[in-house]
């Protein structure tokens, strides 16, 4: 017991140790210099179609700023989820892994100051067939509305006015997308939306108006074995909401393929349509997208793919 | 030196001493910090007061008609008007007509940073009075250089003078407790409308009176002690009585329609909108909150040093209920704890919005600090009996003992400047380890003073900056400081914007997503991080 007595050395012990811990800690993360001195064996590294993850996450931004647009593009950055990925370059600071990657298989290991580089393997990707994101175009899409029974199309466009509602607004929506005439027009685009961890999700933002349905057909789909997508809205605009739902219904050759319907609690939220009668072959894609007649704000945003 | 021995002339100087010192500090430092967006509201309320004084001195009691009150007092009328009224003066004198500052948001802060000194001052000379010179010292320091105190201190805001007044109106009262007089009494009674004037935590005050008076006489009773102070509680009976009708009289927006105006404020308070916020990695927005914030939050951002002084002054003050024959100490402690744990307790409750973060308890942290202070005293007691002989030189052990308490503390404070928010103490891995763990990194848009001299050598002439988080009215203030050019402008519009800024919070990301469809990249241009994480960043448009 009479050692006991020395634990009160603890308390200036602990300030001191607090102290010098403080110091390590502030060094402890590469700087910004340090990630730029990265860059070019990053980009010599990077493969198209593999995404590069970093981690820790939080450090993301800096590898945008130092390694530029080059090493992240936004269809990779904001993807819908990893099962389609062949695999990731991972950079790796503090011993930190890419969580979701933890199953994949550690092809090459580098070391370049503080970082790690690695490439990850995916033990078993899904393989994609035809992602919709990447035909928003006027040559193998096209957009009509559809309202009292009247069916009117949706041109393309390039130039139009590029919006975006801040925080408390709506999504962004690029000058290139198709636009439905009305009241209060509607527009089918590209752009990314927040889902419920609010991470980036890049999306076809297709939007239905009240009372109308939104037609999009993609011309020569290869199909495979299914339609797979995700689905959602905004998450911080709609992660109170109880509007109605919004429904996506797939078709294809006169056959209904399926329907989705979304409820906008739920965040992004995956769905598969199977599509065993359509392997193999290439037809048209026709998707329709609705909400009760009297819903409004159903800014409703898909990723859609045709996998193996 | 024994405790509660009178204070003598060298204490004032002391406490005079530690005030300047910590003002001189504060004031360095002002230029470095952006503004918080509510400095940037209360700058605006402040700036209709002094069309207000204007007006008084041109008009006369023409400016004290309800339609002048109305309009120059309407603005932010959810919070009372001393702290306001105070930026008003400051910035009337020291900035417009005497231009001692060449910043007019310094102007702005310079009430609040007194109000910080003051706290400084006040938790030496209280625990000079209570515990004794050495310990009051150590708990001035300990409070001074919490972090996030030093960050709050800064501020044209309410929480750092909210804090100050509390302790301030406490000390004030056990005085008056104590040894009652007209001039005691009254003094509290009135230090605690300015008190309620200050900010609406002053509403919890008369509870925590009233719990400290059970305790102090239940433990009287217990122990067969004389009473302490009168039978009356007059110095309570001076708070509940006097404090509101200053409150009434100091703010004039309660002049007319008094009753509907005070609930109004109570209903505001009480019912006050959720904002987001990131805890644990996770982002809160609606009740349930996790009780678990405070406690966590407390443990995140406090030096470790002053936590265990606290526990081991916690521990002393326990043992010491059995031990004293007096009751006069547990009066002081009890007041320290009761004020401790009356500014935490509305997080007790899930429904209590958390979206400030620490600031909504730092109240508590100078009666945390006082009994740090005892906790110092009891480590120094206990560590000079295992000294050998040869080292137990009081002076240099007190001052050994405090160097190793306070070090830490000290250059973590200083570190963390201007980042304060940002700032985490290592027992979370610092700033590094609190990104991982999910924990705020930022919020009120302030830091965009960290990216100024970037802004304006990458902004075109006449460009527009899209603000994000920052407040319009704290981006006009960096304007008119001269910190930004004055041919930018900010925005709110992203698609009219040539640069943007993004401050890092999880549920704000979707602005930056905005921001790569709109500007067509996902690469900041410049980024303002501090101890290697992120917390602000810029885009270009290409």
């Amino acid at each position: 017991m009479r050692g006991l007595r020395y634990l009160w050395f603890a308390v200036p012990a602990l300030g001191l140790a607090e102290l010098c811990l403080h110091v390590w800690f502030a060094v402890r993360a590469p700087r910004i210099e340090e990630w730029r001195e990265l860059t070019r064996a990053v980009l010599a590294a990077k493969r198209a179609g593999e995404p590069l993850v970093v981690a820790p996450a939080w450090a993301q931004p800096l590898a945008r700023e130092a390694f530029g647009d080059r090493a992240f593009p936004l269809a990779e950055l904001a993807r819908a989820d990893d099962a389609s990925v062949p695999g990731f370059l991972e950079v790796s600071a503090l011993g930190a892994r890419y969580a979701p990657a933890r199953n994949f298989r550690v092809v090459s290991e580098e070391h370049y100051g503080r970082f790690t580089l690695r490439r990850l393997q995916n033990p078993a990707p899904v393989r994609a067939l035809f992602r919709l994101l990447d035909h928003v175009n006027p040559n193998d899409l096209e957009v009509t509305l559809v309202r009292g029974g009247e069916e009117v199309p949706c041109p393309f466009t390039e130039h139009a006015r590029a919006t975006a509602g801040g925080l408390h607004g709506d999504v962004a929506l690029p000058s290139q997308r198709f636009t439905c005439p009305g009241p209060e027009p509607t527009f089918v685009a590209v752009t990314v939306i927040d889902d419920q961890a609010y991470e980036p999700r890049r999306c076809i933002r297709a939007a239905p108006p009240p009372g109308g349905v939104l037609r999009l057909s993609f011309g020569a789909v290869p199909f495979g074995s299914a339609l797979r997508g995700f689905g959602g809205l905004s998450y911080f605009l709609f992660r109170d909401s109880d509007a109605p739902p919004v429904t996506l219904e797939a078709a294809s050759l006169g056959v209904h393929l399926g329907s989705y319907t979304h409820h906008d609690a739920s965040g992004w939220h995956g769905f598969t349509l199977p599509t065993p009668s359509l392997a193999g072959r290439s037809a048209r894609l026709e998707l329709s997208v609705s909400a009760p007649d009297d819903a409004t704000e159903r800014h409703f945003c898909f990723a859609l793919e045709a996998v193996e | 030196m024994n405790a509660r021995e009178p204070l003598e002339r060298v204490d004032a100087h002391i406490a005079g001493v530690l005030g300047c010192g910590y003002l001189a500090l504060l004031w360095s430092g002002a230029r470095s910090l952006g503004y918080t967006r509510d400095e940037g509201f209360y700058a605006y309320a402040a700036h209709e007061l002094e069309l207000w004084f204007e007006l008084v001195r041109q008009r006369g009691f023409a400016a004290f008609s309800r339609a002048n009150i109305d309009r120059f007092f309407g603005v932010n009328h959810e919070h009372p008007v001393f702290m306001k009224l105070l930026f008003a003066l400051s910035h009337r004198l020291f900035h417009e007509r005497w231009q001692l500052f060449a910043e007019s948001g310094t102007a702005y802060r310079l009430p609040g940073m007194l109000m910080a000194s003051l706290a400084v001052a006040v938790i030496y000379l209280w625990g000079r009075e209570a515990i004794g010179r050495a310990a009051g010292v150590v708990s001035a320091l300990l409070f001074a250089f919490m972090p996030r105190v030093f960050f709050h201190a800064h501020l044209a805001c309410f929480d750092v003078p909210v804090t100050s007044m509390w302790l301030v109106t406490s000390y004030a009262y056990v005085r008056a407790f104590l040894k009652p007089s007209a001039a005691s009494v009254i003094g509290a009674g009135v230090l605690y409308g300015l008190f309620l004037d200050t900010k609406h935590n002053a509403w919890i005050f008369p509870f925590a009176l009233v719990a400290h008076f059970a305790a102090v006489r239940i433990y009287e009773k217990l122990r067969k002690l004389p009473r302490t102070g009168a039978r009356v509680p007059w110095a309570l009976l001076g708070v509940a009585g006097i404090g509101p009708c200053v409150l009434c009289l100091c703010w004039p927006w309660l002049w007319f329609d008094t009753g509907a105006r005070v609930l109004g404020w109570f209903h505001f308070h009480l019912g006050h909108e959720y904002y987001n916020m990131e805890f644990l990695g996770r982002t809160y927005w609606k009740p349930p909150m996790p009780r678990l914030y405070a406690p966590v939050m407390t443990l995140a951002t406090v030096p470790l040093v002053t936590l265990a002084l606290f526990a081991v002054g916690a521990f002393e003050t326990a043992r010491s209920l059995r031990r004293e024959a007096s009751a006069e100490r547990w009066v002081h402690d009890s007041l320290w704890l009761v004020g401790l744990a009356a500014s935490y307790a509305p997080w007790l409750s899930t429904d209590t919005p958390i979206f400030g973060g620490t600031k909504h308890w730092l109240p508590a942290y100078p009666f945390l600090c006082l009994v740090a202070g005892r906790g110092f005293v009891l480590v120094r007691s206990q560590l000079r009996d295992l000294l050998p002989a040869k080292w137990r030189e009081p002076r240099l052990q007190t001052l050994a003992l405090a160097a190793a308490c306070v070090t830490g503390p000290v250059v973590m404070t200083l570190h963390s400047h201007p980042w304060g928010l940002t700032f985490y103490t290592p027992l979370v891995g610092g700033a590094p380890g609190a990104a991982s763990l999910g924990l705020n990194r930022t919020f009120w848009g302030y830091t965009t003073g960290a990216l100024v001299d970037e802004i304006n050598a990458l902004a075109p002439e006449h460009a527009t900056v899209y603000v994000h988080d920052t407040a319009a009215q704290a981006w006009s203030l960096m304007l008119e400081d001269g910190r930004l050019r004055s041919d930018l402008a900010g925005t709110l519009s992203l698609p009219l914007s040539k640069l943007a800024l993004y401050h890092h919070e999880p549920h704000m990301r979707r602005v930056e997503y905005e921001t790569w469809v709109l500007y067509g990249t996902v690469a900041p241009v410049a980024m303002g991080s501090y101890d290697g994480v992120p917390v602000v960043w810029l885009y270009e448009r290409p």
